[in-house]
């Protein structure tokens, strides 16, 4: 397989998967398609050897993790972009899900999209994120608390 | 959560990125954020450029013919940080210099901003052993000097609140332990503050902080390498070394500031991560302070251009500089000394020659000692955020009177629900955290609170609010929700009965 078809390929895999994880991180479209085009340049410069989708995966979101916290240094001060103006929720109960996990610092935002809507582990999470699975933890024990109202019953556990 | 996956499954790539992808191997383009940094990548690809063409210079050198490690069997680490960690705009002066920074995010929706704290990068002098680290004999506190354990509340009050200590300071995750210690006279002398790493199996990670009044607070270790710098306004002294023989590292500043001397000793696995907490501390100190009210009577909290100070704890207003321990602080501008167990007012002079038996572990304050409060009715409830104040509004209360001779007389009270009480006091603050002072301390106190949309719906469910209490104050405390809420305290008091108050807060 050249590399263009396989481009292709990881592209078309996973480039939602990391738009999703970079607008959870930046809260911001323009800033998380930058951080995603980054990551996908720097695979191409790497060209690194990956056993297994799963690992290609991961490999992905640590690079644009990487990126994401990049961006975040970048940033000074600023109001945070309306992320919700551009993909509105569809319910008010989800919009104050959302602006509530907007809210969260952007550590924590990641650690809840990575544990909730990527079912990874706190030690997967720390690899990821390069933090200590503790770290991971308490990120997620403390956007729980802020959540708490959205959480349903089962699904506070794993961390 | 269902509701955060389901949205996130709408959310796509847009086809824009898809084909901006796709072309990414043809144009080789990096995005134009990296165009801020464009002078110092050019200058670094200068530098790599000739250290390739030096290393290179016998072969052709190919990026493409380099063979690519394989890939480690976790996942694979970027080699070299996709930014600079010192950021070119701020190298202008050594005491500019910086590692970085964090975010704090604050307010919601439209409110919601997010602010950047820059840290400053802090010169340690040589760290390659503590070969020539020397010790003193072991110091103590002067004699006379009365010492005791903090408590929780009374440590997270005096580094600045729990806000700052999780977002400035970064120290969630370790476990606080502190004392403090005043001199015979009743003037502060110092107070340490210990954290470490419950559960943490690797080596030693783990700090101390000290404040002391007047000088720098006494310390048995001598690094033989020492930076003396400029770092916020403050003359820092920094030291450290790194273990040769396990995976640590230890850093340490020293500086004054505002008639206090500062101490902090940390030591952890991850170097950047331990460097990173002693430029927060340093820079919280420089920047925000902290509470020293709590354990320094004299310590400004407010000093108002006609030279007084209003008391934080008790509200009584006094010359600044007027000596007034809020160690031994009653509920009514009396103390109880727990040594002696006389009541006084507060800022009465009053001093024990120093008996090691006598001060050991002495208990915290009983609640009413040397106070008699009317018990008559229920107490009020005045709850203060910050500056401002209000009297809670009543509601149920069920109370007994003891009128002697074996007659009581009882009232059953029965007040507004709380989302009908439309005309409870209220007030706006700022402030994260509301005290709850009664006239007579309850036994028992529990909170649970509405947000303001539910007014008038009688039925919905109440959230439950996690109430703590001071030993120093005797006073409960909760964290207020962001934006508008009501909030109910239900009070208890053994032998007399209990009684609930409705109040509204605003928190921008």
């Amino acid at each position: 397989m050249t590399y263009s078809n396989r481009l292709e390929e990881l592209v078309t895999k996973h480039e939602n998967t990391l738009f999703r994880a970079a607008l959870a991180i930046l809260g911001d479209a323009q800033e998380a398609e930058d951080a995603v085009q980054d990551t996908f340049l720097r695979y191409l410069e790497k060209r690194p050897e990956l056993r297994d989708s799963d690992h290609e995966k991961a490999w992905l979101l640590k690079v644009a993790a990487n990126r994401c916290k990049s961006v975040l240094r970048q940033r000074r001060r600023h109001p945070a972009v309306e992320l919700l103006d551009v993909y509105p929720a569809p319910d008010r109960s989800c919009r104050e899900l959302m602006e509530a996990i907007l809210a969260l610092p952007a550590n924590q935002r990641a650690a809840v999209h990575l544990h909730y809507y990527e079912g990874y582990t706190s030690e997967e999470i720390g690899a990821i994120l390069g933090q200590r699975p503790g770290t991971v933890r308490s990120h997620l024990s403390r956007a729980r608390d802020a959540l708490r109202r959205y959480l349903t019953d089962g699904e506070e556990g794993e961390s | 959560m269902k509701k955060y996956r389901e949205y996130m499954d709408s959310v796509r790539a847009s086809d824009t990125l898809h084909q901006r992808l796709l072309g990414l191997e043809t144009s080789g383009k990096r995005p134009v954020t990296w165009k801020k940094y464009g002078a110092m990548a050019a200058a670094l690809a200068l530098v790599l450029g000739l250290g390739a063409w030096w290393l290179g210079r016998e072969e052709v050198y190919d990026p493409r013919l380099v063979d690519y490690a394989p890939v480690a069997p976790e996942i694979a680490d970027e080699p070299v940080p996709d930014i600079a960690l010192v950021e070119p705009s701020d190298v202008t002066e050594p005491g500019e210099k910086t590692i970085g920074g964090y975010e704090v995010i604050s307010g919601s929706g439209e409110n919601a901003m997010t602010t950047y704290y820059i840290l400053p990068y802090i010169d340690y002098g040589r760290t390659d052993g503590a070969k020539g680290a020397s010790a003193s004999l072991d110091w103590d506190i002067p004699r006379g000097a009365v010492r005791r354990d903090l408590t929780w509340d009374e440590i997270i009050t005096l580094m600045g609140g729990e806000d700052a200590v999780n977002t400035h300071l970064d120290w969630g995750e370790y476990q606080l332990t502190g004392w403090a210690a005043w001199n015979e006279d009743g003037s502060f002398w110092g107070a340490y503050i210990n954290g470490f790493l419950p559960n943490y199996n690797g080596p030693t990670s783990q700090f101390e902080f000290a404040v002391t009044a007047g000088e720098l607070p006494p310390t048995c270790i001598g690094y033989p390498s020492s930076v003396t710098q400029e770092i916020r306004g403050l003359t820092v002294t920094a030291d450290g070394y790194d273990s040769v023989v396990v995976d640590a590292s230890t850093r340490r500043v020293s500086f004054m500031k505002d008639g206090y001397g500062y101490r902090f000793d940390i030591n952890g696995t991850v170097r950047a991560q331990t460097e990173e907490r002693v430029s927060r501390l340093v820079c919280h100190v420089a920047d925000r302070g902290l509470g020293l009210y709590s354990v320094d009577g004299t310590a400004d909290v407010c000093q108002p251009e006609d030279g007084t100070y209003v008391c934080t704890y008790c509200g009584h207003v006094f010359p600044t500089g007027t000596a007034h321990n809020h160690a031994f602080i009653g509920a009514d501008a009396t103390y109880t000394c727990d040594l002696c167990g006389n009541t006084f007012p507060v800022g009465t002079p009053h001093t024990h020659p120093y008996d090691p038996d006598m001060c050991a572990g002495y208990p915290v304050p009983d609640p009413g000692d040397g106070v008699t409060p009317d018990m008559s009715a229920p107490p009020k409830l005045n709850v203060v955020c910050g500056d401002d104040s209000l009297t809670g509004g009543s509601g149920n209360y069920t109370w007994k009177v003891d009128l002697g001779n074996g007659l009581t007389s009882g009232t059953n009270a029965c007040g507004l629900h709380p989302l009908d009480f439309r005309e409870a006091p209220s007030l706006t603050t700022a402030e994260g955290r509301a005290k709850l002072s009664f006239a007579g301390s309850p036994d028992r106190v529990s909170v649970v609170c509405w947000p303001d949309s539910e007014w008038g719906n009688t039925s919905a469910a109440s959230q439950e609010c996690l109430v703590a209490r001071s030993s120093l104050t005797l006073d409960y405390e909760i964290a207020l929700n962001q934006g508008g809420w009501i909030y109910e305290v239900s009070a208890s008091w053994d032998g007399y009965g209990t009684a609930s108050y409705v109040f509204y807060i605003t928190k921008n």
